[in-house]
């Protein structure tokens, strides 16, 4: 015990200063924005290249569910692509006709995330260079994932549904009638709120939630989840539903970002700017 | 004597710092004069502090004053993590620099006490330093290194003279 004293009689300024720097640095990059900015762009780097490779090592051990995955996936386009009249999840005809073409899919990877705060954030390793910016959708085989909220040369931050300020629209599929989802328990990763959804529109345990289409994010009719629980007392105007997710977050691996190429045509009526001609 | 000293310092602190917010901080070099240039004179104040600082409160005496020049500068965390590190590092560079016969304990770090080339290589390497993690902070990436560097001596030249001009005229020779 005296030893230890000792020891930090002679060496405790040295940790006093050490503590000191970072709480310095920490105030630099929390409260600088310049400083910031660089901060980021440079743990985005590297924490990037280092999960990469970390990735390419544990990629294995998931291979096979990955490969399932995918076959799935393959299997479903494979049967829109030669019936297109009884597409699965659309609700209308695919169409083959690329200039009339309005959404676009990045494939990328999931390098970093967290599912248990309040705030959730995924990092994927595609940016600028690959088409990302900000604003975009962003979806997995099996539902919506969230929203690119920054981007760098070649990562992006995505806001996930699993956020405070995440606000999606989401439609009932069996007649159209919509929503806003937000997330409100925060401990619960496997379900998020269904909340404005109209009285007098009927909502069922067991429903389909999908994408209303409603925003520029997101193309009309991707998977969501389904009703796990729904109330409704007599002095409300609106449903409050629990969703449970088909897509579970903790365990995604590959996201596909979603270009809506028509996005900025979509604000500027939105904003009531008539587009140059 | 002891408490002479420890209110000439605070006297001092006070004095300097100040000086530094209210009218340095306002001078904007431009046209003529080298536009790398910023006027900073406050890291005279590590220079003079008695020798016997103890190392711990040497730190928080470099946080707070940082923390004050960051709040007038809008720089939080900046000035305050430069001044950090030069009060860390200013008792290995008295001991690097020990000169014959010791430090006297009540003597001030002054050129009339330990002489006018051993004051200017201690100033200079503390001040120089100093400078230099200051824009480090300031610029925060190694691409704009060109710059701190040339920051770091534009300033320098001040910031020396006008130590020097203070180290010499400010204090009288103290009987050894």
């Amino acid at each position: 015990m005296n030893n230890f004293i000792l020891l930090f009689v002679r060496f405790g300024h040295i940790l006093v200063f050490l503590a000191l720097e970072v709480l310095c640095i920490v105030l630099v990059v929390n409260y600088n924005e310049p400083q910031k900015e660089i901060w980021f762009n440079s743990v985005n780097i590297f924490s990037g290249s280092t999960a990469s490779v970390f990735d390419s090592w544990t990629d294995y051990f998931n291979l096979k569910e990955e490969a399932e995955k995918l076959a799935a996936e393959n299997a479903r386009l494979r049967s829109q692509l030669l019936n297109p009249a009884v597409a699965s999840n659309s609700p209308t005809p695919v169409s083959l006709d690329t200039t009339t073409q309005q959404f676009t899919y990045i494939p990328a990877k999931i390098y970093s995330k967290t599912i248990n705060q309040p705030d959730n954030y995924f990092y994927i390793d595609k940016g600028e260079n690959h088409g990302v910016t900000q604003g975009l959708g962003v979806t997995s085989s099996n539902g919506i994932v969230g929203i690119v909220a920054q981007t760098s040369s070649d990562y992006a931050k995505v806001i996930t549904i699993l956020h405070r300020q995440s606000n999606i629209s989401a439609a009932n599929s069996r007649n159209g009638a919509f929503g806003t989802l937000k997330w409100r328990d925060f401990t619960d990763y496997k379900h998020v709120q269904l909340e404005a959804y109209p009285r007098h529109e009927s909502l069922e345990k067991g429903d389909t939630i999908v994408t209303s289409g409603y925003s520029a994010h997101f193309p009309k009719g991707i998977m969501i989840g389904q009703v796990d629980t729904l109330t409704l007392s007599k002095s409300d105007y609106f449903y409050n539903a629990k969703i449970a997710l088909s897509n579970n977050l903790s365990t995604l691996q590959n996201v596909y970002v979603i270009q809506n190429l028509h996005q900025d045509q979509q604000r500027e009526i939105i904003n009531g700017n008539q587009p140059d001609r | 004597m002891e408490t002479n000293q420890i209110g000439r310092n605070i006297i001092r602190f006070v004095v300097i710092a100040l000086l530094q917010v209210l009218v340095l901080r306002r001078i904007t070099p431009t046209g003529l004069l080298f536009p790398y240039v910023s006027f900073i004179i406050y890291p005279i104040l590590f220079v003079l502090l008695p020798y016997k600082t103890p190392k711990i409160l040497l730190l928080f005496i470099g946080l707070f004053l940082g923390l004050f020049l960051d709040f007038f500068y809008n720089t939080l965390g900046v000035h305050a993590g430069a001044c950090v590190a030069t009060a860390f590092f200013r008792p290995y560079l008295l001991e690097l620099l020990l000169p014959r016969g010791g430090y006297n304990l009540s003597h001030n770090l002054v050129p009339a006490n330990y002489g006018h080339p051993w004051f200017l290589r201690y100033a200079g390497i503390l001040v120089f330093a100093h400078l230099l993690i200051y824009f480090s902070f300031l610029l925060f990436s190694p691409i704009y290194s060109g710059q701190i560097l040339l920051r770091t001596l534009a300033s320098f030249i001040f910031s020396m003279l006008f130590i020097y001009v203070y180290g010499v005229f400010g204090f009288g020779e103290q009987p050894r």
